[in-house]
């Protein structure tokens, strides 16, 4: 219709103009005024139109009609009636439209070819970086153990051009920051930092936090965290491993090398919790490097930090296994490390505890108008339909928004000063028989009591699935070493004895083994609804202050401005 | 608007033919045409002049439709091919684009990852094994050898439920668990012998222990194995955590001394195992040395000596029970009977010591943990089928019937063990001379056997057979050979003629 608008109005301009006896639409001329395009396809419809005209000339046996009476029956076959405002479709505006919507494009493409860029040297280049660290390292232990003089020439060899290969990717990653200078500088110091063979994992932690904060001011979405492992400097090459696992072992050194691998996450939402009207910040965080590592954490907070990171892809991982097994008929919790029989019977209940969630979560989805819409949809087109997916989903996000509050329980306790019960390093030192008690050790253990506290009083209806996760943390004895271990020795029987009404002014009594967790385990199962207020009540009553008032005040997704500095 | 009368298209075909061909176009006619035209023309001829013109109007109106329709294909060839164009470049800008933008998909980097994970897999071996050297696990696998052998390794540890708790009384040092002394037959120990060191355990010392048992079994080379426990213990010196690693080891080389005879490095090698152990709360291995010591006490003819052992190994096994009231004690009352049957042959001592044990189950089974019960029940049918035989070679036949209904109840009781149990009774019978209620023992063994797919029993009918061997004069030759085929029967090694053997007696005892 506008085509033939548009050809209407230059027929009758170009008919003002000429009276040629030539058929001057029939030429390229008249049409010039339009954008390429619209040209051909404004001649082509006159071109039908006015063989249109002659055919029927021809069956009313009109054999020489002039031209100015052809425009007429011409314009008579024109659809289309009203105004149109043409100048769009001109030269002269379309032109700079189009440059305009070229560079448009252009940027779009150029911002996300910058944003793959600036992903990929989170995502390949700085793992890539670190592994290429480790091998120079292990490189150089070998040299110094290597006594046949060809082989270590061979590895010398080796050295130069791996720490060619290093500077090479250390260069190319700091050049992608040039414009931030900010960022470059903090990676350039922790860059120079791992590649020495010692600097103490605190220092580093410093150096990372220094990134992380450049990272956040600049507005990049990105965040790296550190797995720190230190060994014998000779164990350090790869194929010490079978030697030491099957030969007998390998002597060491003596001297000691520090490993980092540098992990790398992607920034999906930061949020600002407050208490007593200050902002702790949290990080919600999906990896990003595809290193097989794996943390075991769903959160973390480094000592020193001022902000919080959640690790949603382990909370991922571990919400989904669940009810994966759920779909499939059967809720594996699991409880019992590998190995160990379940003979105290708490798998059952950690079933039991974990499945009312799931079930919980599936029938509100049941009950929702998009899921009913859906189910309609569904069954129109004969596709399989279940609503596990979104429950694990909100499962995930609600595991994820009640690990913000222990994480954030430990920004507060890390900055303000935790009063240390009276009886609590002597509890400790009965449980904590097998790990060795530095003062930071104690410490730790305080912190992450306080944080189981604060996360069962902030879990609402995940208390039971807490609850599960805590009883497996030290029901493994692998994670002995864990100030999370002892931990929770101390908090089930300090909530069990608290529900009983027997936390008075003796210590409690720690769980020592695991019949005396598995007791407690059972007791708490059974009151679940009641495990937010009994860690309110334990917590103001082993403490001497109320369990902190934390509250969500900010929610923002990745693009948000930061207002951190 | 055009008006097509006749006198206007006669007067426009005149000047169309005056503009074609001149205004004196007439005179250039033929003369028949002229004569038309003057008025005596032919009609004919006009018609044919008015079709003509109209063909060529019409060759030229068709040449015009013609014309637009070259036109029209033209001109869209043209919007094609340049429509294409743009595609094409288009298309181009997107391949280069991606090319030169990263995809994100490049493979991570392995080695620092995979050292990494090695690491934690070595601590996790080496807790692991530190477990099995103090019995905190269980492994149904040999060490393994290679990396394909680790998961499987791995995967079948069975970890004990108490981990937490015995490694608590290990650890705690005080009061932990005050070593047993025997004031009949004082072990001295060296400092030496008493591993010391702090540390956890190292996964090393497995393939220590590995090697070492393998030069014991392939070679014979008791001397070697103690030099090369030597010089393990030069470079690493043993800890506290592989007291239990070491004791074992000098078990085992204690054991190859006594196949060479050589009795005085044997008990050298005892004594340590001993001093070794003694710390531990199970008390299995000083149990195993104290068993060693008097072996070779017997082997020289120092009854005395052995008497005191066997006394310090009860005492051992009474101490343990009071501190340690579990089943791994109550199992090496099985080893102390043992020990009385074939050391001081006092069958009544052997029957005493096992009474003991299994009053002590029964004590310890109402309130022992759930996992426990299972492992007390395997030692209560131990004990209960020792006790049978101990009762039918004193022939005390009426604990042995009350002991078999006892026996009865026991869950762990499999189809085999009752119809050798039930085998004891027929035998008591014969030897009593109670061929019905040999005959009836006989008509329910029978049927059962044939039904049982597999005959599995933990029976060992090694003492039977010395108590059978030794008592023979005693019994009627009839009586014996019927005892006999009952035995060879009811051997775990289930011969093809057990039926006709059990069978054989029935006839005899006149059953059917």
């Amino acid at each position: 219709m506008i085509r033939d608008q548009l050809l209407r109005k230059q027929i009758q301009a170009a008919n003002k103009q000429t009276d040629s006896n030539k058929d001057i639409h029939e030429t390229q001329k008249p049409y010039q005024r339009w954008t390429p395009g619209i040209r051909s396809l404004l001649r082509l419809r006159y071109l039908a139109a006015k063989k249109e005209a002659l055919i029927e000339n021809k069956q009313a046996l009109k054999y020489d009609v002039d031209t100015a009476e052809i425009h007429n029956q011409v314009s008579g076959k024109l659809t289309g009636k009203g105004h149109i405002w043409p100048v769009v479709l001109t030269p002269f505006f379309m032109f700079p439209l189009m440059l305009l919507l070229a560079a448009m494009a252009a940027y779009g493409l150029w911002m996300n070819h910058n944003a793959s860029i600036e992903r990929s040297v989170f995502r390949n280049d700085i793992p890539a970086y670190s592994d290429a660290v480790y091998l120079l390292k292990a490189s150089q232990a070998a040299a110094d153990i290597q006594t046949n003089p060809d082989i270590l020439d061979q590895i010398k060899q080796n050295i130069e051009e791996q720490s060619e290969t290093v500077t090479a990717m250390r260069t190319d990653i700091l050049n992608h920051f040039d414009k931030q200078t900010g960022v470059a500088d903090s990676l350039s110091n922790l860059f120079e930092s791992i590649q020495q063979q010692e600097i103490p994992p605190q220092d580093l932690y410093k150096l990372i936090k220094q990134v992380n904060d450049e990272l956040f001011i600049n507005r990049v979405p990105y965040y790296l965290s550190p797995m720190v492992e230190t060994a014998d400097c000779a164990h350090l090459p790869l194929s010490s491993f079978l030697t030491r696992l099957f030969g007998g072992g390998t002597a060491g050194s003596g001297e000691t090398c520090v490993v980092y691998a540098l992990l790398s996450f992607h920034v999906d939402e930061f949020r600002y919790y407050n208490n007593d009207s200050e902002d702790h910040l949290a990080f919600f965080t999906r990896r990003l490097d595809g290193l097989p590592l794996n943390e075991n954490v769903l959160g973390k907070v480094h000592l020193g930090d001022d902000s919080a990171q959640i690790l949603l892809s382990n909370i991922d991982a571990t919400s989904a296994n669940s009810t994966i097994a759920l779909e499939g008929g059967q809720l594996q919790t699991k409880l019992m490390p590998q190995g160990m029989p379940d003979v105290y019977g708490l798998e059952s209940i950690a079933r039991r505890l974990q499945s009312s969630v799931v079930d919980q979560y599936a029938d509100e989805l049941n009950q929702s108008w998009q899921w009913k819409l859906e189910s309609v949809w569904q069954k129109i087109t004969g596709s399989e339909s279940s609503v596990l997916p979104q429950a694990t989903a909100k499962l995930q996000r609600r595991v994820a928004d009640a690990t913000a509050f222990h994480e954030v329980q430990h920004l507060i306790d890390q900055f303000n000063d935790l009063q240390e019960p009276e009886w609590f390093n002597e509890s400790l030192e009965k449980v904590a028989v097998n790990a060795p008690i530095s003062p930071q050790f104690s410490n730790h253990v305080l912190w992450e009591l306080s944080a189981f506290f604060t996360h069962l009083a902030y879990g609402e209806e995940l208390k039971g699935i807490l609850l599960n996760e805590f009883a497996a943390i030290t029901l493994n004895p692998l994670l002995q070493d864990q100030p999370h271990y002892y931990s929770i020795r101390l908090l089930f029987p300090i909530l069990h004895q608290m529900h009983l009404g027997t936390l008075g002014d003796t210590p409690p009594d720690p769980a020592l083994t695991l019949s005396d967790v598995a007791r407690s385990y059972k007791y708490l199962a059974q009151h679940v609804d009641n495990l937010d207020q009994i860690s309110r009540d334990a917590y103001a009553q082993l403490f001497g202050t109320p369990l902190p008032d934390i509250e969500l005040t900010d929610s923002r997704l990745r693009e948000a401005r930061p207002k951190f500095n | 608007m055009n008006r097509n009368t006749p006198t206007t298209a006669k007067s426009r075909l005149q000047k169309i033919r005056e503009r074609l061909f001149g205004a004196d176009w007439q005179s250039k006619l033929p003369g028949q045409l002229q004569d038309q035209l003057q008025g005596n023309e032919d009609p004919h001829a006009y018609r044919d002049i008015s079709e003509a013109a109209r063909d060529r109007s019409l060759q030229r109106h068709e040449k015009k439709i013609a014309d637009l329709n070259d036109l029209q294909d033209s001109i869209r060839f043209k919007l094609l091919r340049n429509s294409a164009i743009c595609i094409a470049l288009l298309a181009l800008a997107g391949i280069a684009y991606k090319a030169i933008t990263p995809t994100g998909q490049q493979p991570a980097p392995e080695s620092l990852a995979t050292w990494i994970e090695q690491q934690k897999m070595l601590r996790q071996v080496a807790q692991i094994q530190q477990w099995l050297n103090t019995g905190e696990a269980e492994s149904d696998l040999p060490p393994p050898e290679n990396f394909e052998e680790l998961q499987a390794w791995l995967d079948q540890i069975k970890l004990s439920p108490d981990l937490q708790k015995i490694e608590e009384e290990q650890a705690s040092g005080e009061p932990g668990f005050v070593p047993f002394q025997c004031p009949v037959a004082p072990i001295p120990c060296l400092a030496e012998d008493i591993p010391s060191a702090d540390g956890e355990g190292r996964i090393e010392l497995s393939h220590l222990v590995r090697n070492a048992n393998s030069m014991l079994v392939e070679t014979g080379n008791c001397e070697g194995t103690v030099n090369l426990i030597g010089e393990y213990e030069n470079l690493f010196g043993w800890r506290q955590t592989e007291a239990i690693t070491k004791s074992l080891l000098e078990i085992s080389v204690a054991k190859c001394f006594m196949e060479a005879e050589d009795t005085d490095s044997a008990g050298l090698h005892y004594t340590r195992a001993y001093c070794a152990s003694v710390s531990n709360p199970d008390p299995h291995e000083a149990m195993n040395s104290m068993y060693g010591l008097a072996k070779i006490a017997f082997l020289a003819n120092d009854m005395q000596q052995v008497n005191n052992y066997t006394q310090c190994s009860e005492d051992l096994l009474d101490y343990h029970l009071r501190e340690e009231p579990d089943v791994n004690t109550l199992n090496n009352y099985i080893t102390l009977a043992l020990m009385h049957y074939e050391l001081t042959g006092d069958t009544r001592e052997s029957i005493r010591v096992e009474e003991k044990g299994l009053d002590a189950v029964r004590e310890l089974a109402p309130t022992a943990e759930d996992y426990e019960v299972e492992d007390l029940l395997e030692v209560m049918l131990i004990l209960q089928m020792n006790l049978m035989e101990g009762y039918l070679t004193l022939g005390e036949s009426e604990p042995l019937y009350e002991l078999f209904e006892d026996l009865k109840s026991n869950p762990m009781l499999e189809d085999g063990d009752r119809l050798v149990a039930q085998g004891l009774l027929a035998m008591q019978d014969l030897v009593d001379g109670k061929r019905d209620s040999a005959r009836d023992h006989l008509l329910r063994i029978i049927p059962r056997y044939k039904t049982l797919t597999e005959f599995t029993t933990v029976w060992s009918w090694d003492a039977f057979d010395r108590w059978q061997e030794k008592t023979r004069s005693s019994r009627s030759a009839t009586v014996d050979a019927q005892i006999e085929e009952l035995r060879i029967a009811l051997d775990s090694e289930r011969p093809p003629d057990s039926l006709q053997r059990l069978n054989k007696v029935l006839t005899e005892l006149g059953g059917s």
